[in-house]
């Protein structure tokens, strides 16, 4: 399985993003968000606010922010984390990533600064 | 964006994961008012038809894809569906469902006859939907979804 990106969330556990869930769903799916790797990856490591997820217990839903210039839009950003373990280690993976704006997810958020 | 200038909210954005609590409502209120009610959405049936499913496994998540794919965001319609929206005409290019089979259709199994030979085509005789069948799948709940999105910004009281 080849690994897209993988960072660290903002509770310092490591998630990566296979390239098949990069190029198969997300770019598959919304092809405008070739250029916003780095935004996928910031919203998981310096997140506004993150849900649980309301179908799975082991999934998380980051909310960053994405600014776009031309023309000037502010989006929040959703990507979709799935915990378990890889090697003994907490570990989590990208489900899904999409642009949104409004925060919808019902219940308290789990974190926020 | 009336609340904020766009570079203020820029500016915000950037310090998106150290924001104050003021701040993070201040940068939802600018990110929040572009969203559009039902009113402001439209969409052109014919085209919703030739959605393309699309579903994703992984994610359990059954996309409905226009052609080509343009830009959009997602706002949510309720019941584990969201509609992709072009940003700036807010016209509807599609949709997805998450939680699709977990969810969805045991909620409404009105679509899981339809649905069976679409995501598995070598049980149902080994027959592939026809052009017709997918379009009518497509428009079928691309009209449930948009009537979930009317229905839930109807006021409590004319809901009761």
């Amino acid at each position: 399985m080849t690994v897209q990106f993988e960072c660290l969330d903002y509770e310092g556990i490591p998630v990566s993003c296979d390239a098949d869930v990069w190029r198969g769903h997300v770019l598959r799916t919304r092809p405008h968000m070739a250029g916003h790797q780095q935004d996928v990856q910031r919203a998981i490591a310096e997140p506004v606010w993150v849900y649980p997820d309301r179908a799975h217990r082991n999934r998380r839903a980051f909310y960053g922010v994405l600014v776009e210039q031309s023309p000037p839009r502010l989006s929040y950003l959703k990507v979709v984390v799935r915990y378990g373990e890889r090697n003994g280690q907490a570990h989590g993976w990208v489900v899904t990533a999409y642009t949104r704006r409004s925060v919808q997810e019902g219940g308290e958020p789990l974190w926020t600064r | 964006m009336d609340a904020m200038t766009f570079t203020e909210a820029t500016s915000l954005a950037a310090r998106q994961g150290r924001l104050t609590a003021e701040e993070r409502a201040r940068l939802d209120a600018a990110i929040s008012t572009g969203a559009p009610s039902y009113a402001a959405l439209h969409w052109d049936e014919t085209r919703l038809a030739a959605c393309a499913p699309f579903y994703y496994a992984d994610a359990d998540t059954l996309h409905l894809l226009e052609q080509p794919l343009q830009p959009h965001f997602a706002l949510d319609a309720g019941e584990y569906a969201l509609l992709r929206v072009h940003p700036d005409t807010f016209e509807v290019l599609g949709a997805f469902i998450e939680d699709f089979e977990a969810r969805f259709l045991p909620q409404h199994p009105e679509f899981r006859e339809a649905w069976e030979p679409i995501v598995n085509p070598h049980l149902a005789n080994e027959r592939q939907p026809n052009a017709d069948e997918l379009a009518r799948f497509s428009l079928a709940l691309m009209r449930h979804i948009l009537a979930t999105l009317r229905e839930s910004e109807k006021p409590a009281k004319a809901k009761a």
